[in-house]
């Protein structure tokens, strides 16, 4: 996996939005979306690496003015594409979307993406969902422990869509300033997901983890019972890759300001990931909690011991001196 | 005698955990784990105890003298320094620090 950030533009402003520091908009138009040549030295990387699926981000990715051009461009490679977008499409992207062949496209709608001006997104989206139909796949990032995910299921239903729900928790960005769920929240958002879970999996409608995702945010008991009806559940934290805009590759949105290197010709996905878990090693004793570094899931690896830009939250510096007479 | 002054190295981070004190200096590519009374020292020493202060306040709950304590606590300095977690650093009459002598 690498995720191509093709376009640094959004439209919408969630408070939890960790693409923001990394991607702050230029005044110079032409540098908030990647050039078509640089692209293709991305789609060089994917093939060299062995790469199949193209996972398009931003921003938001429909909005790269060429988005057209780029779509070609990566199905002319036999790639799959994964768009990741607020699912607010014009009419023009829609079409062009929905030209494209069945098992080339997925669309993971954001559904938690709030704009300040609503209802217009909100009425776009439901086109969209009612339109490419199977082919979105909603995720929902969790910003706060408020949180009422059954509607989720409902649109499911009514607009035919892939039985799968993404969920993901809001992380902090290294050094930013979103929104982000404390690991003091976790326990709630476990209960709440188990409950949720029960009346996903009534209606056979998986879910899956995004990164960040710890074990003990569950009682043992739930922990086995989620494990049993959705098998391919993840506590992941690693380098996934995106590639940006501004020539660097990073870790991930998180921790785009902490662990980067600037993209080269020839290089592998392999091997980048290498440079990145790297740099993070000496962190990675820790965890979210203080309990991780005597962990035993996180000492057999079962457990990364949660997101790292939230481990790296509790890191501080120091100052020490002390003064002596020898 | 000459003054000198112990410093971490620049860039070097730290958290508390259960395992104890974990700090770690990625441009010396090291990492260190503090355990029991060198934990308990280090907490007390960034909160900005003069370690002269920390002898007399740790001395009744280790039973022994004050010296006894001074040499503890100077010997656990010593000890960072050899594993790097402190540096000497020439002390500059004038400037400002938050620690002051042993």
């Amino acid at each position: 996996m690498a995720n191509l950030i093709i376009s640094r533009v959004c439209n919408i402003d969630c408070d939890y939005c960790f693409a923001r520091e990394a991607l702050r908009p230029s005044p110079n138009s032409s540098e908030n979306y990647v050039a078509p040549d640089t692209f293709e030295t991305w789609l060089d990387f994917l093939d060299r690496s062995n790469i199949d699926e193209i996972r398009l981000l931003g921003g938001e990715p429909t909005h790269h003015p060429q988005f057209g051009l780029l779509l070609e461009r990566s199905l002319e490679r036999g790639k799959k594409i994964l768009l990741f977008s607020h699912g607010g499409f014009s009419e023009e992207i829609l079409g062009l979307l929905e030209s494209l062949p069945d098992e080339r496209l997925r669309v993971m709608v954001n559904i938690s993406a709030r704009s300040s001006r609503g209802n217009r997104l909100q009425k776009r989206r439901r086109i969209t969902l009612k339109r490419l139909g199977s082919r979105v796949i909603l995720g929902y990032t969790i910003a706060h422990t408020d949180l009422h995910l059954e509607s989720l299921l409902k649109l499911i239903d009514r607009f035919s869509l892939c039985r799968v729900i993404r969920l993901g928790l809001a992380q902090p960005v290294w050094e930013g300033s979103n929104t982000y769920l404390h690991p003091k929240q976790y326990p709630i958002i476990g209960r709440k997901i188990i409950e949720f879970g029960k009346m996903a999996k009534d209606m056979d409608i998986k879910i899956e983890f995004d990164c960040g995702f710890v074990p003990c945010m569950f009682s043992s008991q739930d922990r086995e019972w989620l494990e049993q009806a959705f098998p391919n559940l993840g506590w992941h934290c690693n380098p996934v890759l995106d590639l940006n805009i501004d020539g660097r590759s990073f870790h991930c949105f998180p921790l785009a300001q902490k662990s980067f290197v600037y993209f080269q010709d020839g290089q592998k996905a392999d091997q980048i990931r290498a440079q990145m878990t790297e740099s993070l090693r000496l962190y990675r004793i820790a965890g979210i909690y203080p309990e991780c570094s005597h962990c035993s899931l996180k000492a057999k690896g079962n457990c990364p011991g949660g997101c790292m830009s939230l481990t790296l939250c509790r890191y501080r510096e120091t100052d020490l001196a002390i003064r002596c007479s020898v | 005698m000459k003054e000198i002054r112990l410093v971490c190295p620049a860039g070097t981070r730290w958290l508390r955990d259960k395992i104890g004190i974990i700090l770690v200096n990625e441009e010396k590519n090291s990492q260190w784990l503090l355990q029991d009374f060198d934990a308990m020292l280090w907490i007390y020493l960034v909160c900005g105890y003069h370690p002269a202060e920390l002898a007399n306040i740790l001395r009744p709950v280790f039973g022994i003298d004050a010296d006894g304590m001074k040499k503890r606590i100077f010997d656990m300095l010593s000890n960072w320094q050899a594993i790097g977690l402190l540096q000497e650093e020439e002390f500059i009459h004038g400037e400002s620090d938050h620690q002051s002598g042993l």
